[in-house]
């Protein structure tokens, strides 16, 4: 380097030349150098190699129109995964390709079908995209490149948002549906009929985002793919699938479990990678007697600003919406003090408007905006291009995602680089003091269960009502006869001739919700001058963000809740300029309101029955920018939460309880807690959901370690009204023991860890033993 | 898997009579032990009908010439000329005469709509001439729906106009929709129609709260329904019926169904004249001549309308209704250039409270600015709807006004 000074060669840049310390290569280098220091903040740099391009002639089958088009925007030759996506499509088979963010996945299935819709003007595709904003995004895309051919191809989205007279016109003409499953599911289903000119000429289903379908919503989604593949075979067609999925564990078993088909799986991806660096950065302990660290935020704002002030355009991911305004408003002050104009920074997540989000997305790429802070809205596979940095402000929660964000930067030619900044959660200990366990392991697997009973019976009966279920049809893989003859008992289907058909007044689609979120938004009224709308925010967000007295913050401007209007949906903010910014405090406790079966397991019992989980935001604290002290707090009474679900639940008796002297109440009661997390773990497995599809609780000790405390673990269905989860644990309660028995005793590490009971941190030193001894009393004879 | 999927519905079962259990209020009603099952022919008049699709229930209905059906004579049916039709449709369907109309009123599973509501009667009422013949298409369960359907779009064969009550909203998509499940032809599509609904509406709604049918046919005909089925319950007794089959559970409905489309063809009889010729229309309310003047208007037929206008004024309104037909009165004098007749409407608006007080202020200010050039009246008049409702229009046309004022009106030496 040094000497590169001394005898400079020809620069090829000459900014570079100018400030050559602005280099991402210098940057690293630094943190390379960092490491070797004695408790360096720096826990890990890996760097993984630059992959060269690997290309395939363009197929020959593709049509003259296309290719023009294909080579005015610079396409001469395929990736090899397109090439390959291209010939498996033609050959009449059902896909799923894997590959990395950035690597021209969309052109895998925009490909085959223009070249569909070039040979058949009649045709029809179906694209569905786990959100309106991803839709939204691929129209423009699939626009940019129809806008370049002659031929009169029409693609719209049809979601909820769609005016209702531009509806009529989107059935009769669109060549390309650009939808979601919720919206399949209860609009276009269940009106097939006027969607007949859809499902006659249907020839290619797009499913992008397909490792977001798993648990409970890929329960629902594989179970409306059967719905969809009824309507389709009633109009004769029988549409071939293209899949596409981010890095899992199992995508073409996930495929194949949604489809019920065989499926193809493409996983070798063509496109050129270039050189990455990913850093594990921890926090410095600050107080070594209370083990207390700096702040990640404080830390994801240093790094973060650091890169922006080289020049590097920066991707900040945040775990919640919080943390994202947060650091909005502290690199947009960095910003102001530096160079660079405020507005280079700027906050991306759910609740932002459409047309706001579209715009951040352009000027991302145009360059203008020079670093974004995002939830994981920005995940999937929303187009904005490469960034040279990404940091990530807290482990996003399994290392799918983290490596799905730390792929939202990279260059296809140049240097890149990914920072993990670890918050003082446990898990984020872990993960951060053991980078070998992230770096060595497999990305999650993704779990489904279509044939769970209520969910399957719950689809059955909107099939019923799409159309008459025939005598000796089957569903999926199950025979309809007996399912049938139950929603007879219930009174919805009847038996004429030799088919069930719907008698019910009720609309089926409407009380079956594909997602646990209700779909309900809080809409945000500015009524400091002419009221305006700034935004909305989900239901459950809502009641923690804009509660009465909260400084609720939007792209880093603060506002406080003048009035929260809870029946309407609305909060009422006014634009205020305060120091501290509010976090709710809730508390959830769960009731057991119905027991319907118990039986004795070992020295405990096991329990299923009807619970009743409430959870309320009881007060919230002031907390100030930057030096983060608790400035004051506030009591609120805000409407409880109620949800009424289904759970199953080990009971733990005085007696069982004595038998653990050796350990103290609270080491019991992280045993418990490190119980309920393996006990999720093999749950999940065993139930084929998400782990978070089930939630675990633990009943709290209020009696503070009196003798008459018995406590209840319970794993209850994450979802209201709950989604028959718990009787299938009830009866595989033993093999659960024993398997969550077998991953303790199996896990290689000494007090716990992710994979078990959960980070030390959390379960404390004697977390996983306490576990074990718990177990044994449960699995004892 | 089988056994596994038993066992798994045994509890499912088990969980629905416990949450069903845990919401009934009462016992269930005792449904009758009897398990006798009668067919429809031994309740209604009709019969088993069979065509290529199958088997179907056809029930019929006579009214003879003389019947009345409160304030209508069922006989005026026939008489009346073809060209109506055009005329209440502003012309947008050709004249159909009267025997050709198919007056269409369906009996459906519910309202949710999509694809899993079914209509299983479909009442077509005809004019004949003896009289007016209802005739009822029954599937007596849903494998008789082909064959109703079939036989349904063959007798629609016979006509070729098509009058519903919302039927251009409800009972025509639902039927294309059960056509297409069916796989058979829709027969709407080469009939034309005519959704009475929007002339009802035109005539009645300043004057009625709701321009439902069992509305207008005791508001308008003066029928007292009696023992008649709510509309809600519909769905529900046909699915008792299916589950029973007591075709006793049919007669309410057969009846609300032959109900419904001798009141449409009734109020056919009294829309369709009104809209041909309005003004010879004896409309006793001044707010159904008013809807109809509107209409008129709608149309560019402005002489008529403003005549009929000023029967609904001299008939009597309501202040509100009043008011705004003055306003749209002087609106139209204005407008061809009958300018006196639009100043004495303004004045008469301006001299009372009411909502165009400040607008009638406002042209008489024009007028006097601009025709009579006599600023200080119109600053008067300026200076009085302000009073009432503060504009930026008003304030800059007083403003200039000051201005004008001051200068005097230009004159000639």
């Amino acid at each position: 380097m040094n000497l590169s000074l001394a005898f400079p060669e020809p620069a090829r840049d000459l900014s570079e030349l100018a400030r050559p310390d602005n280099r991402l290569e210098t940057a690293l280098a630094h943190f390379e150098e960092l490491q070797q220091y004695e408790n360096s903040p720096i826990t890990a740099v890996r760097r993984l190699p630059a992959r060269p391009a690997r290309y395939a002639p363009m197929p020959e089958r593709v049509s003259p129109a296309l290719a023009r088009v294909l080579h005015a925007r610079g396409i001469e030759q395929l990736f090899t995964h397109q090439a390959a996506a291209f010939d498996a499509v033609a050959a009449g088979r059902h896909l799923v390709i894997v590959t990395p963010t950035a690597s021209g996945k969309t052109l895998c299935y925009n490909l085959p079908v223009l070249q569909h819709l070039i040979q058949n003007p009649g045709g029809r595709a179906l694209y569905l995209f786990p959100t309106k904003a991803l839709a939204e995004d691929q129209l423009h895309e699939f626009n940019s490149i129809v806008d370049q051919m002659a031929g009169d191809i029409r693609a719209f989205t049809y979601d909820g948002d769609t005016p209702q007279d531009a509806r009529r016109a989107i059935r009769e003409r669109a060549n390309v549906v650009l939808s979601n499953p919720d919206m399949l599911h209860s609009g276009i289903l269940p009106h097939h009929t006027r969607w007949a000119k859809l499902f006659e000429n249907l020839r290619f289903v797009v499913l992008d985002e397909l490792h977001t379908y798993r648990g409970v919503f890929g329960s629902h989604v594989a179970n409306l793919l059967r719905r969809l593949k009824r309507i389709c075979a009633f109009y004769g067609s029988n549409p071939q699938f293209i899949c596409c999925s981010a890095t899992i564990a199992n995508p073409g078993e996930l495929a194949r479990a949604l489809l019920e088909e065989p499926v193809e799986g493409i996983d070798s991806s063509g496109a050129p990678v270039g050189e990455k660096y990913v850093v594990f950065y921890n926090p410095p302990v600050v107080n070594q007697q209370l083990g207390i660290r700096r702040s990640y935020i404080h830390e994801t704002r240093n790094i973060a600003s650091g890169f922006i002030e080289r020049g590097q355009q920066t991707l900040v991911f945040a775990n919640n919406r919080l943390a994202t305004e947060v650091l909005v408003t502290y690199l947009k002050d960095a910003c102001e003090r530096g160079p660079l104009p405020e507005a280079s920074v700027r906050g991306y997540r759910g609740g932002y408007l459409p047309k706001e989000r579209r715009e951040i997305e352009r000027k991302l790429r145009d360059g203008e905006i020079r670093a974004v802070v995002a939830t994981n809205a920005l995940e999937l596979g929303i187009d904005i291009g490469s960034l040279d940095v990404v940091v990530m402000a807290g482990y996003p929660g399994s290392i799918a995602s983290t490596w799905q964000r730390a792929g939202r930067a990279g260059r296809r030619h140049s240097l890149s680089a990914a920072v993990l900044v670890a918050s003082s959660a446990p898990l984020d200990q872990y993960i951060i003091e053991h980078p070998d366990y992230f770096f060595d392991r497999s990305p999650e697997h993704a779990y489904i269960n279509p044939d769970n009973l209520e969910i399957l019976v719950s689809h059955l009966k909107c099939a019923a009502f799409e159309l008459p279920i025939r005598d000796g049809e089957t569903f999926g893989r199950h025979p309809t006869a007996d399912l049938c003859k139950f929603l007879e008992d219930v009174g919805v289907v009847h038996h004429a001739g030799n088919a069930w058909h719907w008698t019910s007044e009720s609309y089926p689609a409407d009380a079956v919700s594909l997602r646990a979120a209700t779909s309900d938004n809080f809409v945000i009224i500015d009524i400091t001058g002419e009221p305006t709308v700034i935004g909305e925010v989900d239901f459950p967000s809502a009641l923690t963000t804009l509660h009465e007295k909260a400084i609720y913050l939007h792209e880093g401007r603060q506002y406080h809740v003048e009035r929260f209007d809870y029946e309407e949906r609305k909060a009422y903010v006014k634009s205020v300029a305060c120091d501290y910014f509010t976090d709710a405090i809730d508390y959830t406790q769960v009731k057991v309101l119905d027991t319907f079966d118990t039986e004795p397991v070992g020295h405990g019992a096991r329990s299923h029955g009807e619970v009743r989980l409430n959870r309320q935001i009881v007060g919230f604290k002031k907390i100030k920018f930057y030096t983060l002290e608790n400035v004051g707090a506030g009591q609120l009474s805000m409407p409880e939460q109620e949800m009424h679900t289904t759970s199953f639940w080990l009971s733990f008796p005085q007696a069982l309880l004595e038998r653990l002297a050796g350990f103290t109440p609270s080491e019991k009661q992280s045993g418990l807690a490190g119980l309920g997390n393996v006990l999720r773990t093999v749950a999940a497995v065993l139930l084929m959901c998400d782990p978070r599809d089930l939630g675990v609780s633990v009943t709290e000790d209020a009696t503070g370690g009196a003798p008459l405390f018995e406590p209840n673990l319970y794993l209850y269905d994450n979802y209201p009204g709950g989604i028959g989860q718990s009787e299938p644990l009830f009866r595989l309660c033993g093999r659960m023991l024993e398997q969550a028995r077998d991953l303790l005793e199996r896990c290689p590490c000494k007090a716990g860890c992710p994979s078990c009971v959960g980070p030390i941190g959390e379960v404390g030193e004697r977390g996983k033993e306490a576990a074990l001894r718990f177990l044994a009393e449960l699995l004892a004879s | 898997m089988t056994s596994d999927l038993k066992q798994q519905l045994a509890v499912l079962r088990r969980r629905v009579t416990r949450i069903s259990n845990k919401y009934r209020e009462t016992a269930p009603a005792a449904v009758p032990a009897s398990p006798a099952h009668y067919d429809a022919e031994a309740f209604l008049p009709g019969e088993v009908m069979e065509n290529e699709h199958g088997r179907y229930f056809l029930s019929e209905k006579f009214f003879s010439s003389h019947r009345r059906h409160g304030t209508v004579e069922l006989s005026r049916l026939a008489e009346l000329p073809a060209e109506l039709v055009s005329a209440v449709s502003s012309g947008e369907l050709q004249p159909h005469p009267p025997r050709r109309w198919a007056f269409l009123d369906t009996e459906t599973t519910g309202l949710a709509g999509g694809t899993g509501t079914c209509a299983f009667l479909v009442g077509v009422g005809a004019v004949e001439e003896a009289g007016f013949r209802v005739r009822l298409f029954f599937m007596r369960d849903y494998d008789e729906e082909p064959a109703m359907l079939a036989a349904l779009a063959a007798f629609l064969a016979n006509y070729d106009l098509l009058i519903t009550y919302n039927g251009k909203a409800y009972d025509a998509p639902l039927l294309e929709t059960r056509y297409r499940l069916a796989r058979q032809r829709p027969p709407l599509d080469r009939l034309a129609h005519l959704d009475l609904l929007f002339a009802a509406r035109r005539l009645w709604r300043l004057r009625l709260d709701s321009c439902r049918l069992v509305e207008l046919e005791n508001q308008i005909l003066g029928v007292e329904r009696e023992g008649d089925l709510p509309g809600e319950l519909i769905p529900y007794y046909y699915f008792e019926y299916l589950r029973t089959r007591q075709a006793f559970r049919l007669v309410p409905l057969f009846h609300h169904n032959v109900m419904d489309i001798v009141t449409l063809a009734a109020l056919t009889a009294v829309v369709l004249p009104v809209f041909a010729a309005p003004s010879q229309a004896s409309l006793g309310h001044g707010e159904d001549l008013l809807g109809l003047a509107r209409w008129l208007r709608q149309n560019d037929s402005h002489e008529d309308a403003l005549a009929l206008y000023r029967r609904a004024v001299h008939q009597g309104l309501a202040d509100h209704n009043l008011f705004r037909a003055l306003w749209e009165m002087a609106l139209m004098e204005k407008k061809p250039g009958r300018l006196d007749r639009a100043l004495e409407i303004w004045s008469d608006l301006a001299a009372v409270k009411n909502e165009f007080r400040s607008r009638a202020l406002e042209e008489l200010a024009k007028y006097y600015e601009h025709t009579e050039r006599n600023y200080p009246m119109a600053l008067e008049m300026t200076a009085a709807a302000l009073a009432i409702e503060k504009g930026p229009s008003f304030e800059r046309r007083r403003e200039r006004l000051e201005r004008k004022a001051a200068v005097g009106p230009r004159r000639l030496l």
